[in-house]
């Protein structure tokens, strides 16, 4: 991506911060205050350019995550500015439980920023490296942070043959990324009741496994029926289109035979897809789910799987027994 | 070198009831720590002139200058709309996450004492000429008058307590008859004594009261001050805080904590001899 982009994209992404204070996964590299983005853009320019020409692509995703993949040594970069708040080593916690209050004297950091980092897809710690803002060259920028980096980088090299992140952004509406976004609008927007019942739900009881579709949702629950169906409504769809619009793109049913009964039977084709969705995650063959479907399972004896998917009822029990 | 204040946070019910059940997820803010910066301390001077001229309880600003964090070392990243709240005595911040703005979590209060500098006045050296003057002399005589009658009176004490004892000890004279005498004496001794041990307080305090004049008016030092002595332990120079004046036999004691190099008050306390009577050289 052009760095420019992706510069423009981070500072988009800084309008999401709210919701990801319910996503513990998102870890957003630039906090959202203007002021301190706007002093940090022309370091960050200068270090997408030595990361550039050192030989990293650069990835973003829509929580703000900015890495830097490295096909040839197989790393992936996470990286996140801070503020440098080392000084509050000094800070005694006991006694701030005790009194309620510390007042000390230190001298503020001479680098007052921060750039942690860490090799993602392992099980690397996050390291730091302090800077301030006296930088004008590629070269120096290079020196000061991309050389610890690789030397950092060595036991961790060639764990990775794929960009992650980028696997990630192909999957970005996964239950948890949702549930941020449910708990976020529950909260804070009128009326969305279909998201304000879907946290609810999942607040209150384990969701093993969610379909989201263009109609609404399809959760898996603990609870003794088993399934729960939500359905979207008038503002549940524009807050959702406006933030997570690949929920609402239309679904091919890969499997001929479901696709075929889809067609016939349009009143519950939500439920047709997501039990599409469903056993291809559990089978992960085109082939073996139609087996499946045409075999004669132990909870239907008399008719095989896809004679049940006629009625809304046969579904349910279709779908109730391929997740558990 | 700046002054960094680190205030414990405490969560408001208002936090509950916004986000229920979110506490495993939500990162929670245990403490916030901010620099006394000038502007800070402008606006906080701001603030109690409002509060003194329009009789208010609070004032409330919004600020930036904040940092949350949910244990020392982990800083959330998360916009809070943090305000910081002064009242006549104190100051402290409150925040709620970046969309809302009624405050969901508050920081202890802290006390206004310990923001503004601690300027202490010049340390003062003891002029001991100033007590040949005559109002210095006319307040040694007092002084020493005051303390020549409680020495009366100690005396007088000791005196009595042993006839008290003796009265005690005396043995009853018969069975039937009352010994009126000696339980009257009994009683008149020790209302004596009282009134004696009452006496000798009251020129104590009197005594402390003329020491503590005598050194405003005439050395120029009230308690609280920095004075410099010497010590009569090898003779070296230090500086104590008075923190008590005292008055013993023809010389006057201030006693305080000794000064540090770096300016703050040491365990230690450090007493510096003052000589209002001229030794007697006969004896």
């Amino acid at each position: 991506m052009n760095i420019n982009n992706v510069i423009k994209a981070l500072r988009q992404s800084r309008k999401l911060q709210p919701i990801s204070v319910y996503c513990p996964q998102a870890q957003p590299s630039v906090p959202a205050n203007r002021e301190f983005f706007d002093e940090i853009t022309p370091i960050l320019k200068l270090l997408l350019k030595a990361f550039k020409q050192a030989g990293f692509s650069d990835c973003l995703s829509k929580w703000g995550e900015l890495t830097l993949f490295n096909s040839t040594m197989g790393i992936e970069i996470l990286m996140r500015m801070e503020p440098n708040t080392s000084y509050m080593s000094r800070v005694s916690m006991a006694t701030i439980k005790k009194n309620g209050y510390e007042v000390i004297e230190i001298l503020p950091p001479r680098k007052s920023f921060v750039l942690n980092y860490f090799f993602y897809g392992t099980k690397s710690k996050w390291r730091q490296i302090p800077f301030d803002l006296e930088f004008s060259s590629v070269e120096s920028v290079y020196v000061e942070f991309i050389q610890p980096m690789l030397q950092a980088s060595k036991p961790f090299q060639g764990r990775l043959k794929t960009s992650l992140q980028l696997e990630k952004n192909k999957h970005f509406a996964t239950k948890e990324t949702v549930f941020a976004f449910a708990r976020y609008a529950s909260n804070n927007i009128a009326s969305v009741h279909g998201l304000a019942q879907l946290c609810q739900i999942f607040v209150s009881k384990y969701v093993r496994e969610c379909f989201f579709s263009d109609y609404g949702a399809v959760l898996f629950t603990d609870y003794w029926h088993g399934i729960q169906i939500i359905t979207w409504h008038k503002n549940d769809r524009t807050f959702l289109e406006k933030h997570i619009p690949e929920i609402f793109e239309p679904y091919r049913i890969t499997s001929e035979s479901i696709a075929r009964v889809s067609e016939e039977n349009e009143d519950h084709q939500f439920l047709l897809e997501a039990l599409d969705k469903a056993l291809l995650i559990n089978l992960k063959d085109v082939g073996e789910v139609e087996l499946w479907l045409n075999d004669k399972q132990y909870f239907t004896v008399e008719k095989v799987p896809i004679r049940l998917l006629d009625t809304l009822e046969g579904t349910f029990k279709v779908l109730s027994t391929v997740v558990r | 070198v700046k002054k960094l204040l680190c205030l414990n946070v405490e969560i408001l019910s208002a936090f509950e009831k916004t986000k229920p059940n979110f506490f495993h997820i939500i990162p929670m803010p245990a403490l916030c720590s901010a620099f006394v910066t000038t502007s800070m301390l402008d606006s906080i001077n701001g603030a109690q002139q409002l509060i003194e001229e329009n009789n208010l309880v609070e004032v409330v600003y919004h600020t930036s200058d904040v940092n949350w964090f949910s244990s020392l070392d982990k800083i959330i990243y998360q916009t809070i709309n943090s305000r910081l709240h002064v009242t006549k005595e104190s100051i402290f911040y409150s925040g709620a996450f970046a969309p809302e703005k009624t405050p969901a979590f508050v920081s202890m209060r802290l006390p206004l004492s310990c923001i503004t500098p601690t300027s202490h006045p010049p340390t003062k050296e003891l002029n001991l000429s100033f007590l040949s003057t005559d109002t210095a002399k006319a307040l040694i005589d007092e002084i020493e008058n005051l303390e020549r009658e409680m020495q009366i009176a100690t005396d007088r004490y000791e005196s009595l307590e042993g006839l008290s004892n003796a009265i005690e000890g005396l043995k009853t004279a018969s069975i039937i008859a009352e010994s009126n005498k000696t339980n009257a004496l009994a009683h008149e001794v020790s209302s004596e004594l009282k009134l004696l041990m009452k006496a000798t307080e009251v020129h104590e305090t009197a005594v402390q009261e003329k020491c503590e004049i005598l050194c405003k008016r005439i050395l120029n030092v009230s308690v609280g001050d920095r004075i410099i002595t010497v010590s009569h332990y090898k003779n070296k120079s230090l500086e104590i805080q008075v923190e008590s004046v005292r008055y013993y036999n023809g010389t006057m004691y201030l006693d305080g904590p000794k000064v540090l190099k770096n300016g703050a008050l040491g365990k230690r306390s450090e007493t510096a001899y003052i000589n209002l009577v001229p030794e007697d050289e006969h004896q």
